[in-house]
């Protein structure tokens, strides 16, 4: 068989797939828009096929990775029928991403991109892929990979804001704001960070801590790679800067408790923190610059009733005792820290329900009580009769952190276990979308009226 | 380890010289070609004109925010940052050319409008359609 009839064949092979799979409803969400988006792709990688000059190998070679991408992506999407993860978490993630993630173009109508779940193997599946815009297709489609094993974890699911950053910087319009604020206010005017050069003389300084002077030198004998082509053999300069924005985003998406998930799940396999990675920087530089990133947003100050305060500052001091005291990872001053967050505040701001909101007064406390008294934590409660009230999610997931620092889940009489805490707060969002539904029909009710 | 390899170098350029010539045959002769066909080829570059207008050309797929490869793990082909520098060029210069002083915004916005009517199926002016057809068959011309 020549090259292009076995590709014909193949893409006769993948609508076959796709029929099979994808042409009738399944899910919670249906699964037409997501045939017809891929039905448009295939059609287009078959009138390819179509013209195709056989002798010409670049394009030859371009159809078959055609076809490659768009045969994953329908495995995938098939996949997530099998709902291994937390729904009522998705679909009040959803929520809070959609009109971030919604493309707006001064032509044409709002661009809104088709979401799918899946689970996969490994804590480092947790993801969102979203397509590149040199990727083929009519409507973009978000990946949102959950890691199988931790499928309750609703409290570290909140890592997922960091992911949304990665999403809406394939947006080229979002993107160039991005770039400007992140630019203009911490990466230009930073000694170290400002270009690849200045952040190999710190990466290969003589006072650098010693486990990065030995992996650096690991790189070297293994792969002959040294401070003249770090950079350009080993690490993406533009991926460290871009971690960087979207551990900001994901703090401001999600408060504490993204830096509670962040820490946690960073740390689980770099426990110093002082690992060098390809396309992340160093995982205490981060979370430093979290940590100072929560000062300045003042959560580390908010105050709360004497039957939750003293769980609270339990749960800042474990946080701020994963701070990496070694200087030489202190290199982002404060004001700029600072600067930028403001300004990325007032920009994320402009997206309806993307930014964490601060916890109303007694809302924390009565959460966490609930949890406490192994009830889900949720807008209700008897008095006088039912009363129910609105509460986001996040305030949920904050309070099941608040309870896990408390000291009476951890003693024998009383425990709850950190898995526990997550299936309450998991069903607690499950109820509260019940109650907001409530809320906001009998809303519409009174307003009828 | 796989049998084959899935990486294959960036040939950008090559596409979007195909696509701005089945754009300059639509607007020319609008008729001959078919609404499918065309659509994904004409939303690919109207992605990449707002990648041009917001100088947003970051466009790679990033691994999971716990996907930390270390230096064991390395990769025989670090990203590549450098895909869209002939492109961007290529636009720079018929971009001077068809729309001479306009500024990028008001020129990308005009041809924004003129790929969005074509992707609709929609009439031309006289003045839109000689502007889609030199801005695509130049722009396609100055893509290697």
């Amino acid at each position: 068989m020549k090259p292009v009839d076995f590709l014909i064949n193949e893409a006769e092979n993948l609508q076959f797939v796709l029929d099979q799979t994808l042409r009738y409803d399944y899910g919670l969400d249906g699964s037409r828009e997501f045939y017809e988006e891929c039905c448009a792709r295939l059609k287009h990688i078959k009138s390819e096929l179509k013209i195709i000059d056989a002798a010409d190998v670049e394009v030859v070679c371009e159809v078959a990775k055609d076809i490659d991408d768009l045969s994953e992506l329908i495995c995938r999407i098939e996949r997530s029928s099998l709902g291994e993860y937390s729904w009522p978490f998705v679909e009040e993630f959803k929520e809070i991403s959609k009109e971030i993630c919604t493309e707006i173009r001064d032509v044409g109508p709002p661009r809104i991109p088709k979401v799918h779940v899946i689970a996969e193997g490994g804590l480092s599946s947790y993801s969102i892929y979203s397509d590149p815009n040199r990727e083929l297709g009519k409507r973009r489609i978000f990946t949102i990979v959950f890691p199988r094993t931790l499928k309750h974890y609703v409290l570290l699911h909140t890592i997922l804001g960091h992911e949304v950053g990665h999403a809406i910087y394939n947006l080229p319009k979002v993107q160039g704001k991005l770039d400007d604020i992140f630019l203009t206010h911490f990466v230009t005017p930073n000694k170290i960070f400002k270009d690849q050069k200045t952040v190999v003389q710190w990466l290969y300084s003589a006072n650098a801590p010693e486990d990065v002077r030995g992996e650096l030198n690991k790189l070297e004998i293994d792969h002959s790679i040294g401070s003249k082509d770090f950079f350009f053999a080993f690490a993406s300069y533009d991926s460290w800067i871009q971690e960087f924005l979207c551990d900001f985003i994901g703090l401001l998406m999600f408060g504490p408790s993204f830096l509670a998930a962040h820490t946690d799940l960073l740390y689980s396999s770099d426990p110093n923190g002082d690992g060098i990675h390809d396309d992340h920087p160093f995982t205490a530089l981060r979370v430093n610059i979290l940590l100072t990133a929560a000062e300045v947003l003042g959560y580390d100050q908010w105050v709360f009733d004497q039957r939750i305060q003293s769980a609270v500052n339990d749960f800042w001091k474990d946080l701020f005792a994963k701070r990496q005291t070694d200087p030489w990872y202190d290199i982002f001053p404060k004001s700029s820290i600072k600067q930028t967050i403001e300004h990325l505040k007032e920009y994320l701001a402009t997206f309806e329900g993307a930014l964490y909101p601060k916890p109303a007064i007694g809302e924390i406390e009565k959460l966490v009580t609930k949890i406490l008294d192994r009830c889900p934590p949720v807008g209700y409660q008897y008095d006088n009769g039912p009363q129910c009230s609105h509460v986001d999610f996040r305030q949920i997931i904050f309070a099941g952190w608040i309870a896990h620092a408390h000291k009476s889940t951890k003693v024998k009489k009383t425990k709850i276990t950190f898995s526990e805490i997550n299936r309450l707060c998991e069903h607690g969002i499950m109820q509260q979308a019940s109650i907001k539904l409530m809320l906001n029909n009998k809303n519409k009710r009174t307003r009828s009226k | 380890m796989a049998i084959m390899s899935s990486y294959r170098p960036d040939n950008s350029s090559a596409r979007y010289k195909r696509f701005a010539q089945m754009a300059y045959t639509c607007a020319i002769e609008p008729k001959s070609t078919k609404k499918y066909d065309n659509e994904i080829p004409l939303e690919s570059l109207f992605r990449l004109l707002e990648m041009y207008r917001y100088n947003a050309f970051k466009d790679d797929a990033h691994s999971g925010v716990l996907a930390l490869r270390s230096a064991s793990e390395i990769r025989h082909h670090p990203v590549a940052n450098a895909w869209h520098l002939s492109i961007k060029q290529a636009l720079d210069e018929t971009f001077n050319e068809v729309f001479e002083g306009k500024s990028k915004d008001e020129a990308v916005r005009e041809l924004e409008t003129i790929l969005y009517l074509m992707s609709n199926r929609k009439q031309l002016t006289a003045e839109q359609k000689d502007q889609a057809a030199d801005f695509f068959r130049l722009f396609s011309e100055a893509l290697l």
